[in-house]
């Protein structure tokens, strides 16, 4: 991929770079198999 | 007592001068609000000062030193992160949307430290929304670029900036920071003070700005383990306002038991940590450090984390709770006055996370969790680096290169305990962090341990045991 001429604090830059953090860091996480009984921690308790 | 010798004291010896009548709460909170009003500015580090409730608290605390009352804060002044509300002064958060909000009663660590007697001489400065959205500046901040007491020219550290920078300069004996993942790790270890970030529901967070309901935590930052300690006992215990709250108290082991604690203890440690990710600055002062913590806890084995994403783990946690939290602001008109151009970009992108990224991350945490628990069987503490830097320069992009503490190490590197702060956030655990000298800049390095779910009575006797042996920690800056 070519590098980005913007200036790096040009918004709409950000705004591309932001989105591909997040997606990035979807792709890692959806790589990590994991069991499929495991629970997500929980906070709900329901009184 | 003068006011030079009142500067740096810890609240310890405050306490004394105040049992023994060589100073009033009233003079102390004075001399407290002269200094941050003087000096915080130099250092970006006040939100607002509070002296009408100062001096109230002070003279109720010196009505109750006259009868012999109180325990150890009473009459100690002390600074609240931004994000906690408090009778009598703005709550902005850090953030120009809410510069002039006001929220009418204590959270509820302030009103734990009321009721101990400590007197809230200031709010303290933060990253803007503790900077949930990924910020690029130290300057992410309505009151600025946090400065460093060692180098104003140097960050101080986030997001409780104020926090660290306060009490490194010596303007308050402790301040409360939050910690989501390292905010009170980063400026504790930046501006040489000890920070102690409790177990996840410990310490209530109700009256708290919110950015993770998840991994929020708030604790104290001191001159020593010893005065964290005392803070921590104040602020710790059930709160019904919080469902999140365990209900446990913390109580310090007691001197015999702490000593043969620390001499018993089993300690993780990775050299790779400083080997392979300590900067030039750091590294020699940092491997110092670690060669005189065993004599204080000999008893050394290698052992790291497991192999997880903890970077895109923890991102995807506060990002997504964050973005969710603060979805109005995002959508709304206001969102604009916020500073960092990154953080708002981050913030919007994080609206857009996949529910079952969410969730992903979640489970992988219940993962971690388990492998924690199994990690602990085998040893008492995990002891690595505060940060593997010193602080960087005020005007440096704090993403280029990458120093968030959360980062994923490069592929090229052993990542031994380097993703420590991620982890242990993500698991909810406790750490304790401290001063262990000085890089080849001039600025403080320090360490950080670890340990399973409401072991901080075993971090403090560490720190503690530290601190007893080296005087890394009585360093003052100069203005």
């Amino acid at each position: 991929m070519p590098p980005d001429e913007r200036n790096i604090d040009d918004p709409a830059r950000l705004a591309d770079e932001a989105r591909e953090i997040v997606q990035k860091a979807a792709t890692e996480l959806r790589a990590q198999r994991i069991p499929i009984e495991t629970e997500p921690p929980t906070v709900f308790t329901p009184d | 007592m003068t006011f030079a010798e009142i500067r740096f004291c810890t609240a310890a010896e405050l306490a004394a001068a105040l049992r023994k009548r060589r100073i009033s709460a009233v003079e102390l909170a004075r001399a407290s609000l002269d200094l941050l009003g003087k000096l915080g500015p130099k250092y970006n580090a006040v939100a607002a000062l509070t002296p009408e409730r100062a001096l109230d608290e002070a003279k109720r605390a010196d009505v109750a030193i006259a009868k012999k009352q109180g325990g150890p804060l009473i009459g100690i002044p002390y600074g609240a992160k931004d994000l906690l509300a408090a009778r009598g002064a703005p709550t902005t958060w850090g953030a120009p949307p809410y510069r002039d909000q006001i929220i009418g009663e204590d959270a509820t660590v302030v009103a734990k430290l009321k009721k101990s007697g400590a007197v809230l001489a200031a709010k303290l400065a933060m990253v803007e929304l503790a900077g949930g959205g990924g910020y690029r500046y130290p300057s992410a901040s309505l009151q600025g670029p946090g400065r460093n007491p060692w180098n104003v020219e140097h960050w101080s550290g986030g997001s409780s900036s104020g926090s660290g920078a306060a009490v490194g300069a010596g303007l308050v004996p402790f301040a409360i920071g939050s910690e989501t993942s390292g905010s009170i790790g980063t400026p504790s270890a930046y501006c040489g003070v000890t920070g102690l970030r409790p177990t996840y529901g410990l310490v209530s967070r109700k009256g708290a700005m919110a950015l993770s309901w998840t991994l929020d935590k708030l604790g104290p930052m001191a001159r020593t383990a010893d005065d964290c300690a005392a803070v921590l006992e104040a602020i710790a215990g059930a709160d019904a306002a919080d469902r999140t709250t365990s209900g446990k108290r913390f109580k310090p082991m007691l001197a015999r038991s702490a000593a043969a604690a620390a001499k018993r203890a089993r300690i993780a440690f990775a050299d790779e940590d400083i080997a392979e990710h300590a900067s030039a600055e750091a590294r020699h002062a940092l491997e110092k450090g670690v060669d005189e913590f065993k004599r204080v806890a000999p008893n050394f084995v290698r052992a790291t984390l497991p192999a997880m994403p903890y970077g895109p783990m923890v991102q995807t946690v506060y990002g997504s709770e964050g973005a969710e939290i603060f979805a109005e602001l995002i959508e709304g008109k206001r969102f604009e006055q916020l500073i960092d151009a990154r953080q708002k970009a981050g913030l919007r992108a994080a609206l857009e996370t996949k529910a079952r990224d969410y969730l992903h991350a979640m489970r992988m945490r219940t993962r971690l969790m388990d492998a924690l628990d199994s990690m602990f069987r085998d040893v008492d503490v995990i002891l690595s680096v505060g940060r593997a830097i010193t602080a960087t320069p005020i005007t440096q992009p704090l993403d280029n290169p990458p120093t968030t503490a959360s980062a994923t190490p490069p592929p090229n590197r052993r990542t031994g305990n380097i993703g420590l702060i991620a982890a242990g956030n993500l698991a909810g655990v406790p750490a304790i962090f401290f001063p262990c000298g000085f890089g080849t800049d001039g600025l403080p390095v320090g360490l950080q341990l670890v340990g399973p779910p409401f072991s901080e009575p075993l971090l403090v006797a560490l720190a503690s045991a530290y601190q007893r042996e080296t005087d890394h920690h009585t360093k003052r800056p100069r203005d």
